[in-house]
């Protein structure tokens, strides 16, 4: 299991050193900047600062005396692009599985006498409710604490405490809306051909971009995976093998918590033990899929339960 | 007077030159310009610096483990860089040379 994370170096970080670290990190999430841009930049700033914690270097002498100014400089390179196609990434799944749906129903229930793809029409309201309604809170709640930022707070926990009132608000409504989506009560229906053409639209432009990202960048159209994203696998070992509290404890002795008990039970049903190669492997797999498969089951089940059962019934 | 825009005029080229000397990271560049009496350059300054030469592909970035743990880039000067560089040292001659004809005029 890969993960590109600086967590578990940022608690050998101590002092003030740790303080101005965190406020840059926070500076960037408030800022939206988030996923592998933040990682690869946190990772960069991790490592100069672990030096100069070493060295005694005072911490002014690597980002100055104006905070805010260091994180706008650091951060300049962010574009808006990167924020889109951190969204886009989360719009696929739906896309793809939009695309498949609407032309298995099309196909199935369509009448070949009297071929109308107008006739068919889609209840699109939990997926403008469940998807955009959750993007909005998240977005107010990030601009709440970006405010609070703005006005000198610098605690986490108040952003946290913003952020998650905000998301506990989307829940509420969310849980309001699907209510009234299931019981029929709430419709925006649209020809379903509108939804093949949007989604077909949407995947053709998101991997035209990044097929032509990918090449102008590498020179190839094959994804390169990054050989220095660092190792789970890494982690986990180091941890076993030191017995310190060096890395990240919370995750590691989560993780190795669960590879015992996973054991524990093979043993029992008299299969044999897993590697901790085969176990971080699993893991790997089931959060890469697990919570994108279980997010597509919820809309599907929400969009499309009448359709496909029309589209079996015929 | 507000030295900045002179500063960032010459960050590059700096920067640049500190690479040429070998290969070098984030850090050891600016130990090295703060040695030189470059006080004001902070992190924040440099990478985006460092982006846009490796973009002009005037340097080359290597990872590695650094020995506190995290990855760390490593970054050495390609032949690009290396005639950027050149035409840097050429103008700021040029440019120093005639503004020291201005500035300093009187002391003559």
């Amino acid at each position: 299991m890969k993960i590109a994370t600086y967590l578990s170096f940022k608690e050998k970080l101590t002092g003030i050193y740790l303080e101005k670290f965190e406020l840059i990190e926070n500076y960037g999430q408030l800022h939206f900047i988030s996923g592998k841009v933040m990682s690869e930049k946190m990772m960069d700033l991790i490592d100069t600062f672990l030096q100069a914690q070493e060295s005694r270097t005072p911490v002014e002498k690597i980002i100055g005396s104006d905070e805010i100014a260091f994180c706008k400089e650091f951060y300049s390179d962010f574009s808006f692009f990167d924020l889109f196609e951190g969204a886009a990434k989360r719009l696929l799944p739906f896309a793809v599985s939009t695309l498949i749906l609407e032309i298995f129903t099309v196909l199935c229930v369509c009448d070949e006498e009297k071929f109308d793809l107008f006739s068919f029409t889609d209840n699109i309201a939990p997926f403008i409710f469940g998807f955009f309604l959750p993007c909005i809170f998240e977005i107010l709640g990030n601009l709440s604490a970006l405010i609070a930022f703005k006005s000198g707070c610098r605690s986490k926990k108040v952003f946290d405490a913003i952020r998650i009132s905000f998301h506990i608000l989307a829940l509420i409504l969310l849980i309001i809306l699907i209510v009234l989506c299931a019981t029929d009560k709430l419709e925006i229906n649209i020809p379903s051909i509108y939804l093949i053409i949007s989604s077909s639209a949407f995947l053709l432009i998101y991997y035209s971009i990044t097929l032509i990202g990918r090449y102008a960048k590498s020179g190839s159209f094959k994804r390169q995976d990054d050989p220095y994203i660092h190792s789970f696998s890494d982690m986990l070992k180091e941890e076993i093998k030191a017995q310190t509290q060096n890395l990240n404890p919370n995750i590691v002795k989560i993780y190795a918590r669960k590879y015992r008990k996973k054991n524990e039970k093979l043993l029992k049903k008299g299969h044999s033990r897993l590697t901790s190669k085969e176990f971080l492997d699993s893991q790997r797999i089931q959060s890469r899929y697990g919570l994108r498969i279980g997010i597509v089951i919820c809309f599907v089940y929400l969009t499309q339960t009448s359709q496909l059962k029309a589209a079996c019934a015929s | 007077m507000d030295d900045t825009q002179l500063m960032k005029g010459i960050l590059e080229g700096c920067i640049l030159a500190v690479i040429a000397r070998g290969e070098t990271y984030g850090y050891e560049i600016l130990q090295v310009l703060n040695e030189a009496g470059f006080d004001n350059i902070q992190e924040g300054t440099l990478y985006p610096i460092l982006s846009r030469l490796e973009k002009k592909d005037s340097i080359l970035c290597r990872k590695e483990k650094s020995p506190l743990g995290p990855i760390r880039k490593y970054f050495t000067v390609t032949s690009d860089g290396m005639k950027q560089l050149e035409d840097f040292r050429n103008s700021y001659k040029i440019i120093t040379s005639n503004a020291k004809n201005i500035l300093f005029y009187d002391e003559d």
